[in-house]
């Protein structure tokens, strides 16, 4: 006859503990209490360690740092020409790759772009948008960096902004300023007025992301009609009888971010949205952009037998029904 | 034999509980400095039965403060959690570990008596202890168990 000798040990010192602990209960109440008192604190002990990883889909949005100009500056020939700006810039983005952030290379993204349009003075302001929208950057982080010089010391005054490259919102601001030193090391100053302000921009930047996880990224919306469309807005639409203007509302009620937009107004010939919030991901964990959602608006009106074009602008969308 | 058993049982019993006498959690938790990138370092009052009871509260108020309060003047004013309530709902095993059961100290780079473990003005036996903080690592080590969410979106 075979015994199986193998044994589970969790049963064995299961039962164990069970056993004594029953005879506690029959003899010694105040043991009984002395027990179970131990018996939780194991408990809370074990649990401490139990703590497993949560893993979360999470799509991270791009970052470009790039330097403030004034409107009448070449971005290049400043960053190049001002080394404690090109300190501020590197030390906000390692301040970023630190919280495990892949920046855009600004000056990557410059020699990218046709060299004759960095050097001609009047296309500056075009050559900053166009930096941010090849880049591809969802966000983009403006730095200046200033030095003060007094006779009590010098220090630097560093200034960023966030914004949104979408909707050009601001996301966070500030303003660090490094300790008065009688010193020429500007670099360093610049280091320390860095240092004493990332943490905290990046918090405050982080509260707006969750914020705008939670309400939705701003858009706007723009429908009118061609100069040639039989359409407008009071056209009744299908067999329901619903005006154009009816059928658009209810169709935004379904589509936007927990049925979020407001209605700036509706004319016969034009219906704005000033303010619409989009998700920031799709279902599959993607980046929601306001493309996908004139797509899906298009997509919709064709569905109805209109044909529309679209046209959108960062986060401002336009749709025209011919 | 039985009284004698009666009275261990009764000294082990308060004796374990008073284990937990350093539950006391206070704002008392000043900013100092930062010198180096990443740490803090700040001055935390801690309450207690016994002196080792109050350094661990100051150092338990001092990790509680930056979890979720923020330290005033420091680069970490704003909380490294915002809910405190949801997160303790959520989290309360890792809070109990890293708060209640000393999980707080691989994060701790530094922890110096400020004052002597003396009866203060609230008429409570404290003591005011300097505590260095690895927040980098901290956040690090919320963000990889879920605590908190890593940057972004």
């Amino acid at each position: 006859m075979h015994f199986d000798v193998t044994w589970n040990k969790k049963v064995w010192f299961g039962n164990l503990a069970y056993n004594h602990l029953f005879n506690i209960m029959k003899f010694k109440p105040l043991s009984l209490l002395l027990a179970s008192s131990l018996l939780l604190g194991e408990i809370g002990l074990s649990q401490g360690s139990a703590t497993e990883p949560i893993k979360t889909k999470k799509v991270q949005p791009t970052i470009m740092v790039i330097p403030f100009v004034q409107e009448s500056q070449d971005m290049r020939n400043v960053l190049e020409s001002d080394i404690n700006l090109r300190v501020a810039v590197t030390k906000v983005k390692e301040g970023f790759d630190k919280r495990g952030f892949s920046t855009v290379d600004f000056r990557g993204k410059l020699k990218q772009l046709n060299n004759d349009k960095a050097m001609e003075l009047e296309n500056q302001t075009s050559l900053k948008q166009e930096v941010i929208e090849q880049s591809g950057a969802d966000i983009y982080v403006e730095t200046e960096a200033k030095p003060i010089k007094t006779g009590s010391g010098n220090s630097i005054t560093v200034i960023v902004t966030a914004y949104d490259a979408y909707s050009g919102l601001s996301l966070a601001n500030k303003v660090g300023n490094s300790p008065k030193f009688y010193t020429d090391n500007y670099e360093k100053l610049t280091e320390k007025a860095v240092e004493g302000l990332i943490e905290d921009f990046l918090n405050t930047m982080q509260l707006k992301f969750d914020e705008m996880v939670e309400n939705g990224r701003i858009a706007s919306l723009n429908i009118t009609f061609s100069e040639g469309s039989s359409m407008d807005m009071d056209t009744e639409i299908g067999e329901t009888g619903k005006l154009f203007s009816e059928v658009m509302e209810e169709w935004l009620e379904k589509n936007t971010y927990k049925s979020y937009f407001h209605l700036q107004g509706t004319t016969a010939t034009k219906l704005i949205v000033d303010e619409l919030r989009l998700p920031f991901q799709d279902e599959e964990g993607k980046t929601y952009r306001p493309t996908k959602f004139a797509a899906s608006l298009r997509n919709y009106l064709k569905t109805i037998g209109l044909e529309s074009e679209r046209d959108v602008q960062g986060s401002k969308i336009f749709i025209t029904i011919n | 034999m039985s009284k004698q058993l009666f009275y261990l049982s009764f000294f082990l019993y308060f004796g374990f509980l008073s284990c937990n006498s350093s539950k006391v959690i206070t704002g008392e938790v000043n900013y100092l400095n930062a010198t180096e990138a990443g740490t803090l370092l700040v001055s935390a009052a801690g309450y207690g039965q016994s002196k080792p009871d109050a350094i661990a509260n100051a150092q338990t108020n001092a990790f509680n403060n930056l979890i979720f309060r923020g330290i005033p003047g420091s680069q970490y004013q704003l909380p490294m959690v915002q809910d405190e309530s949801k997160a303790r709902k959520e989290h309360g095993k890792y809070f109990s570990n890293l708060l209640e059961q000393g999980g707080y100290k691989p994060f701790m780079m530094l922890s110096e008596e400020q004052t002597g473990y003396s009866v203060s003005r609230k008429g409570q036996k404290n003591i005011t202890v300097m505590v260095k903080i690895n927040v980098d690592a901290l956040r690090r080590d919320m963000e990889q168990k879920g605590v908190v969410r890593k940057f972004g979106l």
